[in-house]
């Protein structure tokens, strides 16, 4: 079979790969095979009258010589699945790390269990949980009516986000940053009457 | 056979950095995008330039084509794309809008086109297709029948086998001796450019 006639049957999806790869291994060596391509679609394209009304035939030509010019593009490659017994073994392997893990860090956490409460404004109805901890300090604080209404608003926003964020950690047993951060809040009303508390 | 379509075995390989495969792309597609094109873009030389560009782009963006969609729509989009875009950078809009005469109808396309000057490599499809017409009509009946269930209906050479009762190779050779015999009377008149 003559390279024409595979380039007919490549066209229709009806090659072998290995005649694909001879023929398209060809096909850089020899522009015949580029024309003849290009002719035997233009063919197709006028049957199925899919042409525009007039053709230029050096467009093609005019495309591969500012592809010249272009830096030739290269896809990353797809990392290669894993088979499927390997992949098991794989997700068997990551379960038990992730055991082993809540196991030891489990055993780390509930050990101490000594540590101070939150306290203050930040504890006002969180559970009573122990947890290690730095004891929260109480501060005096007068803000009194320098405080604007707009540092209210943010206030009262603040507030409850940071009490249920404590009351979060504290169930989750994890203490995180929150021994080493320090939780400040004010409430206008204790302020009046009694010290902030940190 | 291979199980990978034409298009997807010529995008893997531009994709590993063979820009000759790109080539047999826009060969088989330049005119169906041209077509596309020009039903945005008034001027067939703009058109041309609208088509080349759209190549071009293509291109670049194809080590992200994944392959969802089919080469053919996602080079559509970018066709489309591109030819809004230089609608916008001229500041025109699309043909189907604005060309409209003083009563409001639409005029037609072909008028329109008839006003262009057209450059002359530019070739009329008019003359293509009839000189394709006179050879389809001068080839024996089963080589026309092999070719037409194949470019018109889009059958496979097993259906084409089947519905001619032959073998597969023989469908292959038929198809083949068709696309050669058209080929040898329009190569002179492409080649002439």
């Amino acid at each position: 079979m003559n390279k024409y006639e595979d380039m007919s049957a490549f066209m229709d999806g009806e090659s072998t790969p290995e005649t694909t790869a001879r023929l398209l291994a060809a096909q850089a060596e020899d522009p015949t095979l580029l024309k003849t391509w290009g002719s035997y679609h233009l063919i197709g394209d006028a049957l199925r009258n899919d042409l525009p009304t007039h053709i230029d035939p050096t467009l093609g030509a005019r495309v591969a010589q500012a592809l010249k010019s272009e830096p030739t593009v290269l896809a990353p490659r797809k990392p290669k699945r894993a088979s499927a017994p390997l992949r098991w073994v794989a997700g068997v392997a990551v379960a038990a790390s992730c055991a082993g893990l809540v196991v030891f860090s489990g055993g780390l956490w509930q050990g101490p269990g000594q540590g101070a409460t939150n306290s203050g404004l930040v504890a006002e109805g969180s559970v009573d949980t122990s947890r290690p901890s730095v004891a929260a300090q109480t501060v005096s604080a007068r803000l009194g009516g320098e405080q604007s209404s707009a540092g209210r608003r943010l206030e009262d926003q603040f507030n409850p986000y940071l009490v249920r964020h404590s009351e979060y950690q504290m169930n989750t047993g994890a203490p995180g940053m929150n021994p080493y951060a320090r939780l400040i809040s004010h409430s206008p009303e204790r302020s009046a009457q009694a010290p902030a508390t940190r | 056979m291979s199980s990978e379509t034409p298009d997807q075995e010529l995008v893997a390989r531009v994709q590993r950095g063979e820009k000759s495969a790109y080539d047999l792309l826009v060969a088989k597609y330049q005119h169906r995008i041209v077509k596309l094109v020009g039903r945005y873009v008034r001027d067939r030389e703009e058109a041309q330039d609208v088509a080349q560009e759209t190549f071009l782009k293509a291109y670049r963006a194809l080590p992200n084509f994944r392959g969802d969609s089919q080469f053919y729509t996602w080079i559509y989009r970018i066709a489309i794309n591109t030819a809004k875009n230089h609608l916008a950078a001229r500041a025109r809009r699309p043909l189907e809008v604005d060309l409209e005469n003083e009563d409001g109808e639409r005029i037609d396309f072909t008028d329109v086109e008839k006003v262009i000057d057209t450059p002359e490599r530019m070739l009329a499809t008019e003359q293509i297709k009839t000189a394709i017409l006179e050879v389809m009509e001068d080839l024996p009946d089963d080589l026309r029948q092999a070719i037409t269930l194949r470019e018109v209906d889009g059958l496979s050479y097993e259906d084409i086998a089947e519905a001619m009762d032959c073998p597969i190779g023989t469908v292959r050779s038929r198809i083949f001796r068709a696309r050669d015999a058209i080929d040898r009377r329009i190569r002179p008149m492409l080649d002439v450019v």
